[in-house]
């Protein structure tokens, strides 16, 4: 038995020692948001945020986690108002298939918590562990820009 | 619809399930577990080509957790050229046996149990060495061409004028052979599916997939059932690009749920989805071209041979291929020879740009390497033998349009500085090398094939208070096409984006609907949306017209209100036309009842003709003459899209092309082992497609040329981004360093090597 903080809530977990996070978000509590794309941290799709940094879930053992603090997508908004990223992406048509959205908005996230005002090649750089199939990158990376600059101007979070 | 103003139809609106998808409660199929569900795996052959002699399942069924093994004893279903579980494997990963269990563990560790005794046969991994009289055969009862080996019957030959008398007209006669590689689709979700049967027989089938009716039809034929008794429902699609058209993976998914009486789902695992999902085919053209001292074509042949691995999803490429060497350009004499060839290896199949990826990068590098020879600019080269508007293309007897041709070419020249750069060689950094590239592409849109006009069908329920619900058959795979029949519908009905609500498939309730694929949804859908709408128009104006005392054919419908066209103030709220309609109720159970039986329609719609989108793309690139690597810098795509429904949508779908196809171009190779046909490559580390620090800069542009025959002008837009892309890199590493690459992808190796023997 784990205790896992999950986007603030405490969840109490019984999972086997070889469990990934991963599993563990998406089987035992229900967020799928996060992705299984691999299963060997090369696309990015299972990005999560631990104690604000961002990493790859499918490859972390959820008892690893314990003590940290996890923040998924479904995390991100406030009910529901959305996270100026989430915004961002939608209105940029940043989002096609979505099944690697989740994970490219968490990358950005951490970010633009670390960094408010990144250039284009910080965006990319950020990013860049997140594989894309659909878009090109060419409007996730304008939207995070967009987000940013929102953000700047005093946009919630 | 031309005298009204474009009120939703042509803005770059936000996709309507994007909302879902940004906070992570899009439920895919990945992310559905049913109470009680099992997963499967599947036992894959070690040995691209051998026959099963024996097979013992008794070990993995006696595992704890393990409910059902199925081998050939039981699945030896077949349609078409494969078994859902044959005695006989034909490439490294076919399908041997499968395991449902309670656990994904215990169904690994139940796979590992089964014991195969094979008798290993001699393979053959190359089409060309396929083709001859003593390869091994691969399909012994399929029909082949006699005394060349695996070569399918027929070999599709076809063309225009006399090639002969064509070469004999000539100046010059040039030959080549190019070669593509294989590509895979790497769609971020595997493919995946979850069967459960009810005790009245009836199967339900969730999966990632582009064809919902395909999928039934599949499931129909595979387990012998009648349609009506399967369901398909397709959740939101982690992507497709051509790879998800249906499986007999799904047929053995059902059988275990069967089997097991419990609920299995069947979910690739990244190598599988690298090994199983039917790739870009390897392709190989021997070209041979004959033109006059002006550039003047007198005869263009090309023998396109294509792998289609171990079975024969990839026929369709070797039928098709010739429309892109007879469309884009006049020539008297044409011929196209198709030769479709099995081999032991993943077999090939659909991928973004139809039959259409490979082939440009032969014909255009070839015209690049003809027009360099004859000392004639190849973007002159181009504008002179461009099929004129007006003339007869032979390939479909469809008139050509070619005014999105020319400014394609025109302003992505100018975008990227084709005057000034071309022909320069020029140096930068000591051993880096700079250089700009073209070419061009058309894809047809709907598919060109007479079999493949399927008719497009749409339905529009009404409510009471003036918003829609839309079915169309078709899904939506993250390229928008929900968002755009949307629009689509609003705009015709005169209501907002936000009225008209799209569900995904589900074939119990949604109309028939094909593949998305060959650019063909938003014509034949798209067109249907249109035509449903306007027929929910008619019976709304029809009402209106008595409420405001006028004909109908005087109103006008914008923004949720039907007006008089002459008198815009003269008009009336769409909700109040439908509670209005008939006699006056005074319950509001009536109003609603009315609503549904007075409004809505269904419709069908076949594009009328054919009219070609056209494209050119341009590459400046940067070799390094020490490494051999190629560095795009930038790459400008001019596309004629007829009428962007929504900008943002069709930039994004040309985008998203660029990253498959400068992949293609220069890192993306699913590798065989030459002595096993094992897959060398397959995740995303050795496989390499581009990364957002990878990708260039990229200029789209979009030409606006209003198809007459496409929904609002509109022309297929899906795939076209991906067709001109790596024979355009191939002509700037051309221009950059003199050498023209000739087999895809264009790695620092084959640079160095060509370089070294210059």
């Amino acid at each position: 038995m784990i205790k896992l903080n999950v986007n603030g809530e405490i969840h109490e977990v019984r999972v086997k020692p070889y469990w990934t996070l991963l599993r563990v978000l998406r089987n035992e509590l229900g967020l799928t948001g996060a992705k299984l794309g691999c299963g060997r941290g090369e696309c990015g799709a299972c990005t999560v945020l631990m104690d604000g940094k961002p990493i790859l879930s499918c490859l972390t053992l959820a008892a690893r986690a314990e003590g940290k603090k996890i923040v998924t997508i479904e995390g991100l908004a406030e009910g529901l108002k959305l996270h100026p990223l989430q915004e961002a992406f939608i209105k940029n048509g940043a989002i096609q298939c979505g099944f690697c959205t989740s994970g490219m908005i968490l990358s950005a996230k951490a970010l633009l918590d670390r960094n408010l005002n990144p250039t284009e090649e910080e965006v990319r750089e950020a990013l860049s562990g997140n594989l894309c199939r659909c878009t090109g990158y060419v409007k996730p990376v304008k939207a995070v820009l967009e987000a940013a600059e929102i953000m700047r101007k005093g946009g919630s979070r | 619809m031309s005298e009204k103003e474009l009120s939703v139809v042509g803005k770059p609106l936000p996709k309507i399930d994007a909302y879902e998808k940004a906070v992570g409660k899009a439920r895919y199929t990945v992310d559905l577990n049913l109470p009680g569900m099992l997963h499967a795996k599947i036992l894959r052959s070690p040995y691209a080509h051998a026959r099963i002699l024996k097979i013992d399942t008794s070990k993995a069924e006696r595992l704890p957790g393990v409910k059902a093994v199925l081998s050939h004893k039981e699945a030896r279903i077949i349609l078409g050229d494969e078994a859902v579980l044959d005695d006989k494997v034909r490439y490294v990963g076919d399908k041997v046996a499968a395991v449902a269990a309670t656990s994904e563990e215990a169904a690994e560790e139940a796979l590992e149990l089964i014991e195969v005794k094979y008798e290993v046969l001699p393979a053959v991994f190359d089409p060309e060495e396929a083709m001859k009289p003593e390869a091994p055969i691969i399909h012994p009862d399929v029909p082949l061409v006699k005394g060349k080996g695996n070569l399918r019957d027929p070999v599709f030959d076809y063309g225009v004028g006399d090639v002969e008398k064509g070469f004999k007209e000539a100046d010059y006669v040039f030959e080549n052979r190019y070669t593509t590689q294989r590509q895979a689709h790497c769609c971020l979700e595997p493919d995946v599916g979850i069967a459960s049967w009810d005790p009245s027989g009836k199967l339900t089938y969730w999966t990632s997939v582009q064809g919902a009716f395909i999928v039934r039809g599949i499931l129909a034929r595979g387990l012998n059932m009648p349609e009506n008794m399967i369901r398909v429902i397709v959740p939101p699609v982690g992507g497709g690009f051509g790879a998800k058209y249906g499986r007999l993976e799904d047929v053995l998914c059902a059988l275990l749920a069967k089997k097991t009486g419990r609920p299995v789902k069947l979910e690739c695992s990244r190598e599988e989805e690298f090994v199983t999902t039917r790739v870009r085919s390897y392709s190989v053209f021997w070209t041979k071209t004959g033109v006059k001292k002006d550039g003047t074509f007198t005869a263009r042949y090309v023998r396109a041979i294509i792998d289609m691995g171990a079975y024969a999803y990839g026929i369709y490429m070797a039928q098709r291929a010739g429309a892109w060497l007879i469309t884009p350009y006049s020539c008297p004499n044409c011929r196209y020879e198709g030769y479709a060839v099995y081999t032991n290896t993943p077999s090939s199949g659909a991928f973004r740009g139809f039959s259409s990826v490979p082939i440009h990068f032969a014909l255009e590098s070839e015209i690049n390497r003809i027009a360099e020879e004859l000392g004639i600019d190849p973007l002159e080269f181009r504008m002179k033998n461009r099929r004129k508007t007006g003339e007869i293309n032979p390939y479909n007897n469809v008139p050509i349009d070619a005014k999105g041709f020319d400014e394609c070419m025109v302003k992505g020249a100018e975008r990227i500085g084709w005057r000034r750069k071309r022909g320069r060689r020029e140096k930068v950094e000591g051993v880096k090398r700079r250089g700009v590239g073209m070419a061009i592409s058309v894809h047809f849109a709907p598919a060109l094939h007479p079999d493949m006009l399927v008719p497009g069908v749409a339905e529009i329920n009404v409510n009471a208070d003036g918003t829609i619900h839309l079915l169309i058959g078709v899904t939506d795979i993250g390229q928008g096409i929900n968002t755009t029949c949307a629009q689509i519908a609003a705009e015709e009905l005169g209501v907002r984006l936000e009225d008209v609500t799209v569900s995904n498939i589900d074939t119990d309730v949604n109309p028939w609907g094909w593949l998305v694929a060959a650019s063909s949804t938003l014509m034949q859908t798209g067109g249907a949306v249109r035509a449903a709408a306007a027929k929910v128009k008619k019976q709304l104006f029809e009402h209106a017209a008595k409420m405001l005392e006028v004909p109908p054919e005087e109103l006008e419908a914008k923004d949720r209100r039907i007006y008089v066209k002459k008198e815009s103030e003269r008009g009336i709220e769409i909700s109040d036309v439908i509670r209005q309609a008939g006699a006056p109720s005074i319950s509001p159970y009536f109003v609603d009842a009315k609503a549904a039986y007075t409004f809505g329609a269904k419709a069908t719609y076949t594009v009328p003709m054919y009219i070609p989108p056209w494209g050119a793309q341009f590459a400046e690139i940067e070799v390094d003459t020490e490494t051999g690597q190629v560095k795009v810098l930038r790459l400008v795509a001019a596309h004629d899209v007829g009428k962007a429904i929504n900008v943002s949508i069709v930039e994004g779908q040309i985008e998203g092309s660029l990253q498959n196809s400068i992949g293609y171009a220069l890192t993306e190779e699913l590798m065989l082992d030459k002595t096993t046909g094992q897959v060398l490559n397959p995740d995303f580390l050795d496989y390499k497609i581009l990364h957002t620090t990878d990708m260039p800069k990229i200029d789209v542009i979009l030409v606006e040329t209003n198809s007459p025959a496409g929904v609002f002008g509109a022309k297929g837009v899906g795939e076209m981004g991906h067709i001109p892309t790596a024979a355009a890199i191939a002509d700037a590493v051309y221009d950059a360093v003199g050498v023209r690459i000739k087999e895809l992808p264009l790695t620092p190796e084959k640079i160095l090597k060509a370089l070294r023997e210059r």
